[in-house]
């Protein structure tokens, strides 16, 4: 019913969305309920993120006790969201809010942080790599020859041959190529 | 209380002439756990059950409802439906 953006929009003013939150994990359902049989279409994504808006806006506060997991998995979601133009800035409040960068998913992590690095001329995601940058020191990538994987500079020097993020990597997250 | 026209008419005609904030409707529902299938009972407050359960357009419903949400009884049984675990999850 809540997933209902026009009965959402309506009530919204009466609905204290913290409470609500506990224990159905309302922002994480908005993301990941299911539309359809399809992937996720920009209507779709754009319906997602409009619910997410309205929670945040509310004063939404998370929950001591959320789960750690979710935090991550939600403003991941978010950040891949190619067809909504202000998904940094949502991202940016959800992690203002307590709302995590990265998960325990390493792979998922690597994927984000190179997303994000594509991404830096945003100002707002640039503001979002600035605030994470130990645990953009910890992404480690898997690249042929490498046993214990990658880091992102090495990643981007050897892979995908960008020196302008390799430059990038070393002087804002203060990583270089591997020797 | 006092409801004006549409809505004394349309409440009339959907729910009955007798309009109490304290009265809870009973919407039985069919759930799955771990034990099998099973039905739930949902105390439901007014302004739910006609957001749920009624039929009519969206935007009378709603339009219904914010109407009845302007009487602080209706807003105070709304915000415990809301508390209700067994019943949030159908929100």
């Amino acid at each position: 019913m809540l997933y209902n953006y026009y009965f959402l929009d309506g009530l919204k003013s009466y609905i204290d969305f913290t409470v609500l939150n506990s224990p159905i994990d309302f922002i994480s359902q908005a993301l990941f309920i299911r539309r359809s049989k399809q992937s996720d279409t920009p209507e779709i994504e754009d319906s997602r993120i409009k619910i997410v808006k309205i929670v945040l806006d509310s004063g939404f506060v998370l929950p001591s006790d959320y789960p750690t997991n979710s935090v991550g998995f939600a403003v991941r979601k978010v950040l891949l969201m190619e067809s909504v133009a202000d998904r940094f800035q949502v991202a940016k409040h959800m992690l203002d809010i307590g709302f995590q960068l990265f998960t325990n998913n390493p792979e998922n992590n690597s994927e984000l942080a190179v997303q994000l690095i594509n991404n830096r001329t945003d100002a707002t995601c640039l503001e979002i790599i600035k605030n994470n940058i130990a645990a953009f020191k910890e992404i480690r990538l898997s690249v042929a020859g490498s046993t214990n994987g990658s880091n992102l500079a090495d990643y981007f020097y050897w892979v995908k041959e960008d020196m302008l993020a390799v430059n990038f990597i070393r002087e804002t997250i203060g990583l270089d190529i591997s020797p | 209380m006092n409801l004006t026209e549409p809505y004394k008419t349309w409440l009339s005609q959907h729910i009955g002439t007798m309009i109490d904030p304290n009265l809870r409707y009973v919407l039985r529902v069919d759930v799955t756990t771990s034990q099998g299938k099973t039905t739930l009972d949902l105390g439901l407050d007014l302004t739910w059950f006609i957001l749920i359960q009624i039929e009519d357009e969206d935007t009378k419903k709603l339009e219904i409802v914010l109407e009845l949400l302007k009487v602080p009884q209706f807003v105070a049984q709304f915000k415990a439906t809301l508390l209700i675990p067994e019943t949030k999850r159908f929100f």
